[in-house]
């Protein structure tokens, strides 16, 4: 018997495809973002009221990931913005290899921006690297202040965090203020933007901050 | 639950080591995991034996050591490891601008073959 030194990244495989995904993004200028939360704190919504207010102006593109079903890609469907569903069948995540195998079957040459709709899950998704330049996560005002801390890694590596469905704060134990802080004590350089999807209160700070964003990578175009 | 994609990367990761090294069976596969991660070690290890079945990674152990959580201070300089692994303020000075230098590492460290 002997010992065979390997030091390998276990997530190396999956590291160098999300590489190649993000240099391919960048040079054709196109703006990704992996949208993640727990299931039901209004990804789907969020992302419908965010299609309708900047398109056609910013043209999109949306891959959904979920377990089962193509409910939510029906639903982007409607608004006549291409999409993907994958069905990960039963496994908890998105990875690079995924996305990079469904690119194929979406116009990207031809969008400013690609919205990918993680699986609903505020732990193994954090994991897992798909190419995006940012993480944008959610948090719903129903799911409780103290989520933060108990699933902290997630916080950990959002670029942004909307705090979601604020329209119902009125009728839940919500401190949006504790909440902030226990997020910046996480990670310190993920703003805070609270909003509702429903009835677009505060929704333009979003808005902002995304189109920021798309023009950041349109001007790095090769 | 994202344990078992990762125990099939460390089982190719170790059968590819192992192949190289002309070795036709695996013993032990060495692990280590940062506690900043969110693989759980005994389900990791569950899926391990499962998937390993009918690679040169049957049968084998997995010996998983923890990597504790450290970093440095971006206020002060200071490195070390926080009080609380999750909240990661600096130890010295109690900034929460700091770097993660380990706990975020998933690593095949070595194998044992015959």
């Amino acid at each position: 018997m002997h010992e065979v030194d390997v030091n390998a990244n276990v997530l190396e495989a999956n590291q160098s495809i999300a590489l190649e995904n993000r240099e391919l993004f960048t040079q054709k200028g196109l703006y990704v973002f992996n949208l993640m939360s727990g299931p039901g704190a209004g990804k789907t919504t969020l992302l419908e009221r965010t299609l309708t207010a900047l398109s056609p102006k910013v043209r999109f593109a949306v891959i959904e990931g979920d377990v089962q079903s193509d409910f939510d890609a029906r639903r982007i469907e409607k608004l006549g913005v291409p999409v993907v569903q994958i069905n990960t069948g039963g496994a908890c995540h998105l990875d690079a290899r995924l996305v990079h195998n469904h690119l194929s079957r979406l116009p990207i040459d031809a969008v400013d921006a690609l919205i990918i709709e993680n699986v609903g899950n505020l732990v193994c998704p954090a994991e897992f690297d798909l190419g995006e330049h940012d993480k944008v996560m959610l948090l719903s005002v129903t799911e409780g202040a103290d989520k933060p801390r108990k699933y902290p890694v997630m916080f950990h590596v959002a670029r942004l965090v909307l705090l979601t469905k604020t329209d119902l704060l009125p009728y839940v134990d919500f401190d949006v203020q504790a909440a902030s802080k226990a997020i910046a004590g996480l990670n310190l350089d993920a703003p805070v933007i609270p909003v509702s999807a429903r009835t677009g209160d505060n929704f333009d700070a979003w808005l902002g901050w995304l189109s920021a964003r798309i023009d950041r990578v349109r001007s790095l175009r090769g | 639950m994202h344990e078992v994609a990762l125990a099939t990367s460390i089982i190719e990761i170790a059968s590819a080591a192992a192949a190289r090294a002309g070795a036709s069976r695996i013993t032990c596969v060495k692990l280590r995991i940062g506690e900043l991660t969110c693989a759980d070690s005994e389900t990791l290890s569950f899926a391990f034996q499962i998937a390993s079945a009918g690679s040169l990674s049957e049968g084998a152990a997995l010996a998983i050591e923890m990597v504790p959580v450290s970093v440095r201070c971006r206020t002060c300089g200071s490195t070390g490891a926080p009080e609380d692994k999750f909240l990661l303020l600096c130890p010295s000075c109690a900034s929460p601008d700091v770097d993660v230098l380990s706990g975020r590492e998933i690593v095949v460290s070595s194998i044992e073959a015959d």
